[in-house]
């Protein structure tokens, strides 16, 4: 009987429309109709429609395989000296990812690429762009040696190395490639309104 | 302008051929194919191209020595990249039943990888070679050594290693690996009747400079009927299975396959259907439970080889990408080939 009434209150708290880090030991949400693994919480979080606070997540889809190329779409906001981490081609621990780094440093937009503790800064490549809103359409293709990285504006629709922000191609080179076949964000006092993954929009002729 | 120094250079030296007697022979092949959209979800890019012009030169150096080099041009981005496919130094003279290549060459593993990508009998790459190997095949420098071995039956044992600073595609020289790139190919030859069979047995090892470990196991089968000088019918196919491990994550295991039936007729047409297959053995998502995956293609292709000089190819390739927590991707794809050589020709392998 005390089972069942736990049971009923634990279904009742759980019904509401986010959950954060205090509500219980629940691992998994929904965000934009895709199914996400905690990793860390600290202060995520978390509805259909957006994600903020601090933690990281994983998406409970596997990437096609840890060779392979992938499209991201990530759409957020940065409070000043927040950070908005992509973990391309990650471990189920969120570990030995290739990452995306974005921060607000003092309203300027700084990027840099990471991986095994060499990283590669990209804050020139998008001199002028707001640090406080962050839109941006990512390619990144773990099947090349290093990772081929292509990085456009999320206003762009013809996903062209002409048109990249950033195309690792012409450097600085990707540090290396992710040792794993999933993929997560690392959130840091940040907000992520969409985030989108597929098949990878460029491709080498 | 690179692809029309190439031509240029390559018409001089024919000319040049014609004229010397030092056995060097030239040939130009010239690859091209169409690809076309065949549904509205398709990948195909809708164009007609020069995949690669291959220029090549070979000849006896000496007595003992044999050398070839092979330079060729491919569309990248739009423009004709230049780039050395092939060149090495061999003999098969030096020891009877020992055959050697020193330099930049395909690697002599499986099927495919042995044969330049216009002496394939379909239009596109299987999705296997693609994945495991390139669109076009392994090429690296080093050395390979084969040796037929004294056993009453056919065996042809080839072992190579090469630099393995990189590793299929790259635009780059990449590093130095923790062990060169090595590799072994075993090759046997059958006769039942009208049938000739060449079953091969490859295994390949590559320790990358980042850390990650790559072991390919695969065998591969090609059986042919000849009536007269008419190739009759053709099998071929090759299985691979791959272990990837890269420095900080878990070993993926990957299997892949294709098969490819082709009967031909007295006319010089050929049809065949090219049955190709992939997935992820290992594959689970963030809960731990198996997703089940796969990447199939079935692709019809009927071809035209009025002499070994040219062939003309229209395929229909239709592909499908499957796994347990995606949709489908369906592509299909509408092919055209017209391949030609111009000069000599080098001898066929079986």
């Amino acid at each position: 009987m005390r089972i069942f009434v736990l049971s009923l209150v634990s279904i009742f708290l759980g019904c509401g429309s986010s959950n954060n880090g205090s509500d219980g030991d629940d691992s998994t949400f929904s965000f934009g109709n895709k199914n996400y693994v905690v990793i860390e919480q600290t202060t995520l979080n978390t509805s259909e429609t957006e994600v903020d606070g601090t933690g990281s997540f994983i998406a409970k889809d596997a990437l096609a395989a840890v060779a392979s190329g992938n499209h991201f779409h990530i759409v957020g906001t940065l409070k000043e000296s927040s950070t908005l981490t992509l973990n391309a081609n990650t471990t189920d621990s969120n570990t030995a990812g290739l990452q995306l780094n974005f921060q607000n440093a003092a309203t300027v937009l700084k990027v840099s690429m990471e991986f095994g503790g060499n990283s590669v800064d990209l804050t020139d490549k998008f001199a002028g762009k707001d640090a406080a809103s962050v839109s941006y359409h990512i390619d990144i293709h773990n099947d090349e040696t290093p990772a081929h990285v292509l990085i456009w504006d999320g206003s762009v629709t013809e996903f062209s190395e002409e048109n990249a922000l950033f195309n690792s191609e012409d450097g600085p080179a990707a540090p290396g490639n992710g040792s794993g076949s999933f993929w997560g964000v690392t959130l840091t006092d940040s907000k992520l309104t969409k985030l989108v993954v597929g098949e990878p929009e460029f491709e080498e002729e | 302008m690179g692809l029309c120094l190439s031509v240029g250079f390559f018409f001089s030296a024919h000319q040049v051929q014609a004229q010397d007697r030092t056995g060097m022979k030239t040939s130009v092949a010239v690859d091209l194919v169409g690809e076309f959209a065949g549904n509205p979800d398709s990948e195909a890019v809708d164009q007609f191209v020069p995949r690669s012009i291959d220029l090549m030169f070979y000849a006896p150096i000496d007595h003992l020595f044999d050398g070839t080099l092979s330079v060729a041009a491919h569309q990248e981005d739009g423009a004709a990249l230049v780039e050395l496919h092939e060149s090495y130094v061999g003999s098969d003279k030096l020891i009877p039943g020992l055959k050697f290549r020193l330099g930049q060459f395909f690697l002599g593993i499986g099927r495919l990888n042995r044969f330049h990508q216009h002496e394939w009998p379909f239009i596109s790459t299987p999705i296997v070679q693609s994945r495991f190997f390139d669109d076009e095949g392994l090429i690296d420098s080093g050395l390979e050594v084969s040796y037929l071995l004294p056993l009453p039956f056919y065996l042809d044992l080839t072992l190579g290693a090469t630099n393995g600073f990189v590793y299929g595609h790259a635009h780059d020289a990449g590093e130095k690996p923790k062990a060169p790139t090595h590799y072994l190919h075993l090759l046997s030859f059958l006769e039942f009747d009208a049938i000739d069979f060449q079953p091969g047995l490859s295994m390949l090892n590559r320790n990358a400079a980042d850390g990650s470990k790559m072991k390919l196991v695969g065998m591969d089968l090609t059986g042919k009927i000849r009536s007269g000088k008419v190739l009759r019918f053709l099998w071929q196919s090759e299985v691979w299975q791959r272990s990837f491990t890269p420095l900080d994550g878990k070993e993926e295991i990957s299997t892949g396959a294709y098969a490819f039936p082709q009967y031909g007729f007295d006319s010089g047409a050929e049809f065949g259907i090219r049955f190709d297959y992939l997935t992820v053995n290992t594959k689970k998502d963030a809960t731990g439970s198996k997703v089940g995956n796969s990447e199939t293609a079935i692709v019809p292709t009927l071809g035209y080889r009025p002499s070994e000089f040219s062939t003309w190819r229209m395929a229909y390739r239709i592909e499908k990408i499957e796994s347990d927590d995606t949709d489908t991707i369906d592509n299909q794809v509408l092919e055209f080939q017209a391949t030609y050589i111009l000069g000599a020709h080098p001898a066929h392998d079986f």
